[in-house]
């Protein structure tokens, strides 16, 4: 491989669309303890979930899949009809992707035209970019960053990501061999 | 080292105890760590190394660095390369290389023949001469002599070329003394800095000269300033990399030769820097004379790198022409390295004091001009003119070094629109005014005094710091030994009585001075025509020696001064660059996105042939079985769907959740029909338009719970539909409280369709009540199916019962599987597109890329029934019904039956009054093979299509025309009887 880096698709996990002036999206998220993020592009967590300001009016809530009822039933779609917010369940739209280790940074400056320097991409960063110019989530985590594209991408993306390593799934996606790869004869 | 070698003893920046051996045109030498090929070459005494581009002309090493304008080369083997400058490649192990223009070698060059006939070829020859029967005939040949090398034919076998984006606070280009001495001012106050050069070594000229700083030889401060960038971690250091696209807002796109991770063959960064300082230096432009481009010519720097830098004697006897004060350090120079002096020619009545009389005794001939060399594959001999008398001496000597001023390399800031002025003390353009955050310095800037370079440095690294926000350290600059003034007198070319086609002002692109005269007299002269005219200046050189030398040769020609002539765009790519640096890693699979569905995988196990149907989807177009034609496949697909029980993968349709208080009301405006009645549960066909009042898409739309829809649209314009939802939504009616939320791959879509698709459904485990009473056509139930969460909607595409069966994507292969597995029994059989597209062609429905071509509006397709009378307004309206208030005659919808049933036409074919060759009055849209109608059947667009239903019209094809009957646009189930039971 080329870079130290450790490139994992993840488990589904749950994520919720929310959109609504920032008063009403921050009533409706009281019962979890959780506060809009005071900056754009940024997120806030407390527990188990993690919001983030992905746009004018516009937040995504991320959970582990096991909060998946309860958050369910915290968004109650007549609640949120009523207070005049849209609250959506999207997890099955995301592929996330965790991009780890040393080398984390150059794997996302190949795939991404964004300044993940902590000084322009602070370490509570929570936004939307481009992955291999596709739409794409960007989050820090602890050793890197994790991604989440639109998961009709997935395959995709994981094929670029593999030939930024120098490591072309076997047989990539066009059912075509891959060039590099030692392994097939 | 072969016989012969020109290596010096001692001195320069080479390893002699480290040998490399290296191949060129088929025969292996030896060089040192440390040498470029050029230099190598020069090393081993191989004087030819190129042929020219369009005469074939001997051609030999002229420069140092990429401003070779002579010599390229093709790099062969896992390193292949197209045409590279001779004098960039650095010398490794096993490098094989081969000269350009030439077959089968510099020495013995077939086409050297072009020489006999290069008066009858001068520029533009081709635009005159090759008109007959057609260029296209001459194209092919002409190219395949000119061309320069062949680009490799296959991919390298192993590595890959990186591409990435990086951002700085300060780029600098160039690590010569000024970018050195502004890297080090601005890396020290903290800012992110990146700095480029493309030498193999930092450090720029004074790699090349004797330069002493602070009493010490230069390359002590060069090493010393490297250090301590290596070890800042705010310093990105990038060498053997070129800096050669300026774009918008300050992204300079560079590529590294050699990066580290040996994997890599070669990496371009994109870098975004908030302010450039570009310490490019300057290039040393030859002097225009009869044979100036003969091996044996060099610039006067490049003489002076070969020596100091690479140990290596370009020649033993020299003369030295130029108009300036630089090439007399070089004088000096040799002088230590032993070359003998013939004479300094210079063309100054009275060069500076300093330069009056060079060392020792050598012959110096002010007010003389070098007008010709004597030699064909090598310098023999020079002839001088006295400017003052006009008598001609021939000089003896094997190395011409020439210098004819000095141009800064203005190529990046010009790329930035950054604009140039003529400086006539130093006789050339210098930058003026920047388009973009960025500051030329040094020799880039026209200042070439080292003193005055390190000051203007400074200058500069301070004024970056301070406007990214950084406190500047002091810090002050080393003091250079020598800093003669500088001091030149033009010389646009020193024989205009003798314009022979061997005056070269462009020599990479065999452009000569008669060329230029040439396209003056033909009424080019504007200075980008005489670009276009001559080729001067373009290609892979972009001018970098030559670009001046037209300019001042145009001015002289039109007796104008140079500022009013200008110049012509520099343009990118500075340098040559591989391909594949500029792509990157997007290769094979890689080249476009593509998108997947859940069941993708499934399709591609069951044999389905899958490609791209639009929004970067790939889907299964068919599922042959073995034996079977393409059309048979079809054929038994559409059957099955007609005649018993179908399945298909709908995930990739366009979906859409839109809630709030006014989402009735943006509704209403997106679409032309009315869907403030819809009752929850229900959904209603609707169509789109443009503000023109085209159809933009079509789809349904379901009423969820009040204020909340659910909204389908066609494949391929999901994502165009939500761009013109949001633009409406932000500029037009940015007080709606409505919300808008893409789910395309949230649901994954099963769609059963056929006659039996309820008897599949009932034996399904579910709370929803699929019977047609409970649920009918167009209506949508929520509910679980095998414990699955589901929307099912009941609408069709096809013509048949239909269920779009929805689920989480999470779920979706295991719903489809499950499917299969009950509709077994029945013979499902799954379809792809190209069935589809028969049974909805069958059925007279539209599709977008087909009917909807951009031009269509609902009246022209017979939907008038779509366009609501009652509603005030909707996106469109008033554009469609202004459109139609012209009564011009509109091509409509209609159906197509050839008169032979079982002739097709060509879909996209057009449609001509009687057949004839005449403009055409529609085109047909679509044709299949109708399985419930055994016979082909065709949609089309016409003129005044539905007042011709019954008549005859005739598709023009290819060498026959296919007489038709116009029908009306449906060919199965007219009232939709099916797809309601």
């Amino acid at each position: 491989m080329i870079y130290d880096v450790s490139i994992q698709q993840l488990d589904l996990s749950c994520t919720f669309d929310l959109k609504g002036s920032q008063a009403d999206i921050s009533s409706c998220l009281k019962e979890l303890c959780l506060e809009p993020p005071k900056q754009p592009n940024t997120g806030t967590m407390s527990g188990k979930f993690t919001l983030g300001w992905v746009g004018p009016n516009h937040w995504l809530l991320l959970a582990p899949q096991s909060e998946e009822q309860t958050l369910m039933s915290v968004f109650d779609a007549q609640k949120t009809i009523e207070r005049n917010i849209s609250v959506i369940e999207v997890s099955d739209m995301f592929q996330f992707f965790s991009i780890e280790g040393p080398d984390a940074h150059d794997i996302l400056a190949i795939c991404s035209p964004i300044d993940s320097h902590v000084t322009a991409f602070p370490k509570n960063g929570f936004t939307y970019t481009k992955i291999f110019d596709t739409k794409a989530l960007l989050l820090r985590s602890i050793r890197g960053f994790h991604i989440a594209v639109d998961r009709s991408y997935a395959d995709f993306i994981n094929d670029n990501l593999h030939r930024t390593l120098g490591n072309p799934l076997p047989i990539n996606h066009a059912g075509r061999v891959a060039k590099n790869n030692n392994n097939i004869s | 080292m072969s016989k012969g070698s020109r290596r010096l003893k001692t001195g320069g920046e080479i390893d002699r105890s480290q040998i490399i051996n290296f191949e060129f045109n088929g025969t292996q030498y030896q060089g040192c760590q440390g040498d470029s090929l050029a230099s190598a070459l020069m090393a081993n005494n191989v004087s030819l190394t190129a042929r020219s581009f369009k005469y074939h002309r001997p051609r030999g090493i002229m420069g140092a660095n990429s401003e070779e304008p002579a010599s390229y080369v093709e790099l062969l083997g896992d390193a292949a390369s197209g045409s590279q400058p001779i004098t960039t490649i650095v010398l490794r192990e096993g490098l094989r290389a081969k000269a350009v223009n030439c077959w089968p070698t510099p020495s013995f060059d077939l086409m050297s023949v072009n020489q006999l006939i290069k008066n009858f070829i001068p520029a533009g020859f081709y635009y005159k001469t090759l008109m007959w029967p057609n260029w296209h005939f001459f194209e092919p040949h002409i190219r395949r002599i000119a061309g320069l090398a062949k680009a490799p034919e296959r991919a390298p076998m192993s590595g890959q070329y990186e591409s990435r984006y990086w951002f700085c606070d300060v780029l600098i280009v160039g690590a010569g003394p000024a970018g050195l001495m502004a890297a080090l001012t601005v890396a020290r106050s903290g800012a992110r800095i990146v700095l480029v050069d493309d030498g193999s070594l930092p450090g720029g000229d004074l790699l090349n000269t004797k330069e002493l700083l602070n009493g010490q030889p230069s390359k002590i401060w060069v090493n010393n300033v490297i250090d301590e960038l290596d070890n800042l971690k705010n310093v990105l250091r990038l060498q053997e990399s070129s800096a050669w696209a300026y774009r918008e807002q300050n992204l300079v796109i560079v590529t590294e030769r050699h990066p580290a991770p040996k994997q890599l063959i070669q990496r371009t960064w994109r870098i975004r820097a908030r302010r450039v300082i570009i310490a490019s230096g300057a290039i040393e432009r030859t002097l225009v004379f009869k044979n100036n481009d003969r091996p044996g010519v060099m610039l006067a720097s490049a003489v002076q790198a070969y020596i100091n830098r690479y140990a290596t004697l370009p020649g033993k006897r020299a003369v030295i022409f130029t108009n300036n004060d630089s090439a007399y350090q070089v004088a000096e120079d040799m002088i230590a390295a032993g070359i003998e002096i013939a004479a300094i020619v210079d063309c100054r009545k009275d060069p500076a004091p300093t330069h009056a009389s060079p060392t020792g005794d050598i012959v110096h001939k002010t007010n003389h001009v070098v007008t010709k060399v004597v030699g064909r594959r090598r310098v023999r001999a020079v002839n001088l003119r006295s400017n003052a008398t006009g008598d001609i001496k021939t000089i003896a000597c094997d190395l011409l070094c020439v210098s004819g001023g000095w141009n800064p390399t203005v190529h990046l800031f010009s790329q930035a629109r950054g604009s140039l002025r003529y400086e006539d003390s130093l006789s050339t353009f210098v930058p003026d005014t920047a388009a973009q955050a960025n500051v030329c310095i040094g020799a880039a800037a026209g200042k070439f005094g080292l003193q005055e370079i390190f000051a203007d440095a400074l200058e500069a690294g301070h004024r970056a710091a301070i406007d990214c926000g950084f406190k500047i350290l002091e810090l002050s600059a080393p003091i250079a030994q020598t800093s003669a003034p500088y001091s030149i007198e033009a010389l646009w070319h020193s024989n205009s009585d003798d314009l022979s086609a061997s005056s070269f002002v462009d020599i990479q692109n065999d452009v000569t001075l008669h060329d230029v005269h040439l396209a003056i007299r033909e009424g080019f002269g504007a200075i980008e025509h005489v670009k276009r005219y001559t080729t001067g200046g373009m290609g892979i050189d972009q001018g970098k020696t030559g670009n001046i030398n037209i300019i001042g040769a145009v001015a002289n020609q039109m007796n104008v001064a140079l500022a009013e002539i200008g110049t012509t765009t520099y343009r990118s790519p500075f340098v040559p660059i591989e391909l594949g640096a500029i792509a990157g890693g997007r290769e094979d699979s890689a080249v476009l996105p593509y998108r997947h569905t859940p069941i993708t995988q499934w399709h591609k196990d069951y044999g389905a042939t899958m490609y791209e149907s639009g929004a970067h989807w790939r889907r299964p177009g068919y599922y042959a079985k073995v034996g079977e034609s393409l059309q048979q496949t079809i054929n038994r697909e559409a059957l099955a769907t007609r005649e018993n029980l179908a399945i298909y993968d709908g995930s990739p349709l366009g979906k859409f959740e839109i809630s709030g208080q006014d989402a009735i009301k943006l509704i209403e405006m997106l679409y032309t029909n009315q869907f403030s009645n819809l009752k929850v549960g229900m959904g209603r066909y609707g169509v789109m338009l443009t503000e023109d009042g085209r159809i933009l898409d079509d789809g349904v739309t379901f009423k969820l719970h009040d204020d909340h829809y659910l909204m389908s649209t066609s494949t391929a314009n999901a994502q165009t539909v939500y761009r013109h939802i949001q633009r409406f939504l932000q500029i037009e009616r940015p007080e709606w409280r409505v919300w808008i939320t893409p789910l395309t791959t949230q649901w994954s879509n099963a769609t059963l369709c056929g006659p039996k698709a309820r008897q599949v459904l009932s034996q399904l485990n579910s709370d929803i009540d699929f019977s047609s009473h409970a649920f009918p056509f167009m209506g949508l139930r929520e509910g679980t199916i095998e414990g699955i969460k589901t929307r099912v909607c009941r609408v069709s595409f096809t013509g048949e019962l239909s269920f779009e069966i929805n689920v989480r994507s999470r779920d979706a292969l295991k719903l489809w599987e499950r499917l299969f597995e009950i509709g077994k029994p029945l013979d499902l059989v799954p379809i792809g597109s190209e069935a589809n597209h028969v049974l909805r062609v069958e059925k007279g429905f539209l599709s977008l890329g087909h009917e909807v071509d951009g031009t269509a509006d609902p009246y022209d397709l017979g939907m008038s029934w779509v366009m609501s009378k009652q509603k005030a307004d909707y996106i469109g309206k008033r554009a469609v019904k202004v459109r139609r208030g012209q009564n011009r005659a509109r091509r409509e919808l209609v159906g197509l039956l050839t008169d032979d049933p079982y002739r097709l036409v060509t879909e996209g074919a057009p449609l001509t009054p009687d057949g004839k060759l005449e403009a055409s009055e529609g085109f047909v849209t679509a044709s299949v093979w109708s399985v419930a109608r055994s016979r082909s059947v065709a949609l089309a667009l016409l003129a005044d299509g539905r007042n011709r239903i019954g008549q005859k019209a005739y598709v023009r094809i290819k060498n026959d025309v296919i007489p038709v009957t116009i029908t009306q646009p449906c060919f199965y189930d007219a009232d939709s009887e099916l797809m309601r039971s």
